[in-house]
């Protein structure tokens, strides 16, 4: 039975993963590195002594993309505002709730600037 | 993130109850409508809700190995005509009454309608008071060794 949603629901943000997810990158964030075959092992991956990994799962990257689905979040709760405000057709609750996603996302972003800074004191304080 | 799917989940629901008032409103508006453009009187409408699951074709692969992904809520599936005998009251003054003097009013019960509003208010509610859960164990989850 093909089921034809009547009211549909509009998209929510997308999850705060902490994996890039291809195709949505953060701005300034260089695409995902396409899947390649195994490459012998390059200098930098000697340096970690790891397997070679994908350039966008490296740590900053994947905190740009993240800052970049906060600003997602903040921009598409903004637009519903501005929406309501203008009089046009809004779910009082769509707009609540992309709202409150936005806040708790920024919450969350500062919880992980607390705890790097917290990282980074204690680098600093470390006596050589 | 799976706070974010309990919001999607409960501002489904939230739409849903919307639309069900939606309905209601509209049953109560046209109670005494004894004319469309079909021809008869108004006829009560209802919502028929289903779960909203992913609909892709993963989705439904999963499914049939017993792996069915978390749903997503719920969505509006149609808004259906009641096929209830409309009530017929004699005025024969009455521009749409029949040749005995019959008016066809709609098949809307003021009661049923009443009962359906302070449902949809309730499941609302308690949709709501899912979401507030949820926001709660997320900031409690911030606040651990904050």
């Amino acid at each position: 039975m093909a089921i034809t949603p009547i009211y549909s629901n509009p998209p929510m943000p997308g999850a705060i993963s902490p994996l890039p997810a291809p195709g949505a990158m953060g701005p300034g964030a260089t695409g995902p590195a396409a899947p390649t075959a195994p490459l012998a092992p390059t200098s930098d991956s000697k340096l970690v002594g790891g397997t070679p990994s994908p350039a966008s799962t490296d740590f900053p990257n994947m905190l740009k993309n993240m800052l970049g689905q906060l600003n997602d979040l903040a921009q598409q709760a903004d637009g519903l505002a501005a929406k309501a405000a203008g009089g046009e057709d809004v779910d009082l609750h769509q707009l609540m709730v992309s709202m409150d996603t936005a806040s708790l996302g920024f919450d969350l972003g500062v919880q992980v600037r607390n705890r790097l800074l917290e990282a980074y004191q204690e680098i600093t304080k470390m006596s050589v | 993130m799976s706070l974010l799917s309990t919001m999607r989940a409960s501002a489904s629901a939230l739409t849903a109850e919307r639309a069900r008032m939606d309905i209601v409103a509209n049953n109560v508006a046209n109670i005494n409508t004894t004319r469309t453009d079909t021809g008869g009187p108004y006829k009560r409408l209802q919502v028929v809700f289903s779960p909203d699951r992913p609909q892709t074709f993963m989705a439904r692969f999963a499914a049939f190995f017993g792996r069915a992904e978390m749903p997503r809520g719920v969505q509006v599936n149609r808004i259906k005509e009641d096929t209830a005998p409309p009530k017929f009251v004699y005025d024969p003054t009455h521009p749409d009454a029949d040749a005995s003097g019959f008016v066809q009013y709609p098949n809307v019960d003021i009661v049923q309608e009443m009962t359906d509003m302070m449902g949809a208010t309730r499941a609302y509610e308690a949709n709501v008071t899912v979401m507030n859960a949820a926001k709660s164990m997320a900031m409690r989850a911030l606040d651990i060794r904050a």
